[in-house]
């Protein structure tokens, strides 16, 4: 067991912040003392392996405010944000609307009644021991524009460490779009942890879109548990750009008949990423309905891991599961791991479930070089075929757009042509 | 729904039909193991020094080793020191022939509807018949013989081929493999052991029942098949017990080599006593099943068809070390009542071009939980490799649970791995069609389960599926709710 990673002179120093729950603080750093580091013998880790994080010792997050303008964030300013960096709340750089529908109460967030989730892992420890910030949305009626999440990693000295904790409510009826953005602006070996707790009321609906485009270096480890009451939907979209370990545990629980919950998926890993997707989707009422797609692109040296676990409670006739996993494995140094599962306690239920792994279709590939286009752009074609596929279901086309962008851009891929060439599809389609 | 029910539950509930118990003499060690106890096993059947050295290797091992619980099982815990590892039916003499073999095993056979005289002319089979723990009868040697092929008890191999059975024991499935196959090792009582020379094709199907019989019995086969290159065999296993209340523990090993373009066709019906309706008693299947296609263009083929057991652990795997070789496993998975399975293949593909195909049905019934787990590995260098893998589950009733843990791990982009599963329960508008057509419910189900499993049943080698079917009938109708 190693607890060296975080000293305990750190956790006291936390505890100077006001307005904290210190006992329940305390509990959680006790508990996380008392619990050994997660290793590959553990089922939920077996693909990940945390040894180098032992040997890292993480120090405080800096306590000098940052000197980052809406100009360093490299990507279009939205109207409606909240904005933390290092962990840390900014109030200089985020713009919330209207007070009406959020509440922020942010370095309070033990005092907000029906606590969700009791943390219990790993990390969900570190993370409540720990804890420097947190935003409370309560939002109480629908709006059309996105709310933004922007979580910014500023440039720091040696290797820090940030905890984050978020809830976000949708109260009945209510619908409404979120969009989180994970940024380090600068290439450190932090340890990043967030956990983000979703309540969605009778009807309600939340879109939600996290991109994560981390340190390369760096450490990140996000936790999301959804709660869904009756007739709610919660959509959910991961898109993942990377890091040195990248870990995001999701989880969904349709508690309330004809919940619906879609968790969508992309990883791109390149270089010597790792990313390991979580997802957990839970079926504890009847007429529940789930889909997931899970996607990954694995170039260089990089690995993706999926585990998708479906259950279907015996108390939950009548749903219907729906799992994709797809892994595209351009090298033979790059590793997939898939794990796609169900666990079915209800015979009146339909699921299913698919996982592939392969390199660019050869015969897809042939079908366009045919056409008489380059090796080279018959592969960033289908390639990013492949991931457009994932980025089609979100709502919101703006969003859609810009997400198209990135991926190109982070795919080194010919944009303009690319474009041009589904232009021309589409507009053969509609012909 | 509620009269087709109670017609079908009726069925459900009718007795295990192999279950008696035949009063022969058994020749058994007292309850517990430790060294003396693998010393007295290896003794008693006369092995040579490398058997017992082997042995007290593995319980060394296996001493030192906690038994594993990841499986989706839930059991009452097993106490190894309550059994007892050793059981031989007393034998005057050793019979040369059927005639001496004693009549009240020959009528235990006939019970089972398994003949072993009339299976000796009218069926061509060569039947090795395990009774407990050591083998009683061997047909067909002489005719096997003639072309080089050696089919024997395991004890017999030891004596009589003790270089073949020092080459290859332990080469797939080594003793350190898991608790079980340690256990296994340390101290396995007999088995089949075949070995197939150069270029034979093995003019028969080869088979084995397998009978737990004595009280209190551990039942630790081990099999060993070698399929030399060029050649062919194809291999029966299956097994039937007497209907007991208290839990017996069977943990047997089954280590397949083939080499250069070498085949074996491996098939198991499993019936073993399931416990009653309210999960009372029961075999604990734990079974370590491998084979590794050593050479290239060789195939290992696996076919399952598991009706018995209340626990049923079990993985049979292919190891695909030369180029271009084929793995394959076929398997239909019953739970009823109270059973649980936790059961499913593993496919390492190592070498180039290698392609596994797995074919899994489950089904459950009652309260049972019926669980697919299965690996597919594609090492860095398994440039080429293919597999495909469809896994089904039929649920039948309220209480049951079907469930599906695959595991993919690819390193090689030239790799191609497919994976689908789903899950659903028998409908009701096939139901009723069949029913307009005046097929009552009892048949309708079990031709909707006979054409759910049909992909593994036409795998089976004809002696097979007909009690395959007959079995599945058995066991699986009037679940439907």
């Amino acid at each position: 067991m190693s607890h060296d990673m975080i000293d305990r002179s750190l956790f006291e120093a936390c505890a100077v912040l006001p307005g904290w729950n210190q006992n329940s603080r305390l509990e959680a750093w006790q508990n996380w003392q008392s619990m050994a580091m997660p290793t590959i013998r553990d089922e939920a880790w077996k693909y990940t392996n945390l040894a180098r994080l032992e040997k890292i010792a993480f120090v405080r997050s800096p306590s000098t405010p940052s000197t980052l303008t809406l100009s360093d964030i490299p990507l279009t300013i939205p109207e409606d944000r909240f904005c933390f960096i290092n962990g840390s709340f900014n109030p200089a750089l985020s713009a919330p609307l209207n007070e009406d529908s959020y509440l922020l109460s942010q370095r309070a967030w033990p005092l907000v009644p029906n606590k969700l989730h009791t943390p219990r892992s790993y990390f969900e420890r570190l993370n409540a021991a720990m804890l420097s910030d947190g935003l409370y949305l309560d939002i109480k009626s629908s709006t059309n524009r996105p709310i933004y999440l922007l979580l910014l990693q500023d440039k720091t000295v040696g290797s820090s460490q940030h905890h984050l904790r978020h809830r976000i409510k949708v109260h009945a009826d209510v619908k409404c779009e979120i969009v989180i953005v994970d940024w380090g602006l600068a290439d450190t070996t932090d340890l990043t942890t967030y956990l983000i707790d979703i309540e969605l009321e009778e009807g309600a609906k939340l879109n939600c879109t996290h991109l994560k485009k981390a340190a390369m270096k760096g450490y990140h480890i996000r936790q999301t548990h959804a709660h869904l009451a009756k007739n709610s939907d919660f959509n959910h979209f991961n898109f993942d750009f990377g890091a040195k370990l990248s870990r995001n545990e999701i989880s969904a629980h349709l508690n309330g008949e004809h919940a619906a919950c879609q968790l969508n998926g992309l990883a791109l890993a390149r270089a010597q990423d790792h990313i390991d997707n979580q997802t957990q989707i839970i079926h504890l009422a009847p007429k529940t309905n789930s889909v997931e797609q899970y996607r990954g692109i694995i170039d260089d040296k990089a690995c993706h891991v999926f585990h998708g676990r479906v259950l279907i409670d015996a108390d939950a006739p009548d749903s219907i599961a729906d799992q994709q996993n797809k892994n595209m494995l351009l090298t033979s140094t790059g590793q997939a791991y898939a794990e796609p599962q169900l666990e079915i306690y209800n015979q009146n239920v339909q699921c299913i479930h698919g996982a592939t792994v392969g390199d660019i279709d050869e015969e897809a590939l042939f079908y366009l070089r045919s056409r008489g286009l380059s090796d080279g752009i018959a592969r960033q074609l289908l390639i990013f075929g492949f991931a457009r596929n994932i980025l089609e279901s979100i709502e919101d086309k703006n969003l859609q757009n810009e997400l198209a962008l990135w991926i190109k851009t982070h795919l080194a891929l010919d944009s303009e042509l690319i474009l041009e060439l589904y232009e021309e599809h589409d507009h053969e389609d509609t012909l | 729904m509620t009269k087709p029910n109670q017609a079908l539950e009726t069925i459900l509930q009718q007795d295990y039909e192999h279950g008696f118990i035949t009063d022969i003499e058994a020749d058994a060690l007292p309850p517990g193991i430790n060294a003396d106890t693998i010393r007295a096993i290896s003794a008693k059947k006369n092995e040579p020094e490398f058997m017992l050295a082997w042995r007290l290797k593995a319980y060394e091992y296996w001493r030192h080793l906690k038994e594993p619980h990841w499986a989706h099982l839930k059991y009452t815990p097993i106490d190894y020191q309550a059994l007892s590892y050793y059981s031989a039916p007393k034998l005057k003499e050793g019979p040369k022939n059927l005639d001496e073999v004693d009549p009240k095993l020959i009528e235990t056979y006939n019970k089972l509807g398994i003949p072993l005289k009339e299976q000796e002319w009218l069926a061509g089979v060569a039947v090795d018949a395990v009774f407990d723990s050591i083998s009683v009868a061997t047909t067909f040697k002489d005719k096997l013989n003639e072309m080089g092929i050696i089919f024997c008890s395991f004890s017999d191999a030891v004596q009589n081929h003790p270089d073949l059975v020092q080459q290859y024991l332990g080469s797939v499935v080594p003793h350190t493999d898991n608790f079980f196959a340690a256990l296994n090792a340390a101290v396995f009582s007999d088995g089949s052991f075949v070995y197939i020379p150069p270029g034979v094709r093995c003019p028969m199907e080869l088979s084995t029942y397998f009978r737990i019989n004595a009280r209190s019995t551990g039942q630790f086969e081990r099999t060993l098949i070698i399929a030399d290159a060029g050649s062919y065999v194809s291999y029966l296993e299956g097994c039937t017990a007497p209907q007991r209340d208290e839990n017996q523990l069977h943990a047997a090993v089954v280590e397949l080599v083939a080499l250069d373009k070498a085949q074996i066709k491996y098939s198991t019906v499993q019936n073993w006593y399931p416990g009653d309706e309210n999960g009372v008693g029961g075999i604990y299947n734990f079974v370590t099943k491998r084979g590794e296609c050593r050479g290239h263009h060789s195939k290992i083929s696996w076919t399952q068809v598991e009706t018995g057991s209340a626990i049923t652990w079990k993985y049979p795997s292919v190891v695909l070390k030369g180029d271009y070789s084929v793995g394959e496993f076929y398997s239909v998975a019953l739970t009823n009542h109270h059973q649980q399975a936790d059961t499913g293949t593993k496919m390492i593909h190592i070498g180039q071009h290698t392609k596994s195909t797995i074919v899994a049905k489950g089904i459950s019934a009652g309260f049972a939980q019926n669980t697919y787990r299965g690996l597919v590995k594609v090492l860095a260098h398994a440039d080429g490799a293919h597999n495909y893998t469809r896994c089904d589950s039929l649920l039948m009733g309220q209480h049951c649970g079907a469930h599906t843990f695959p595991y993919i791990e690819s390193k090689n982009s030239r790799a191609r791995i497919e994976h689908e599963a789903s899950t659903s329960k028998i409908s009701e508008d096939q139901l009723f069609y069949l029913a307009q057509r005046g097929i009552d419910t009892e048949n309708a189900v079990s031709m909707i389960v006979n054409g759910f499993c049909k992909e593994v049943m036409k795998t089976l080698p004809m002696e097979f599926a007909v009690e395959a079917r007959k079995l599945l009938g058995l066991s699986l109708e009037g679940s439907i709710g």
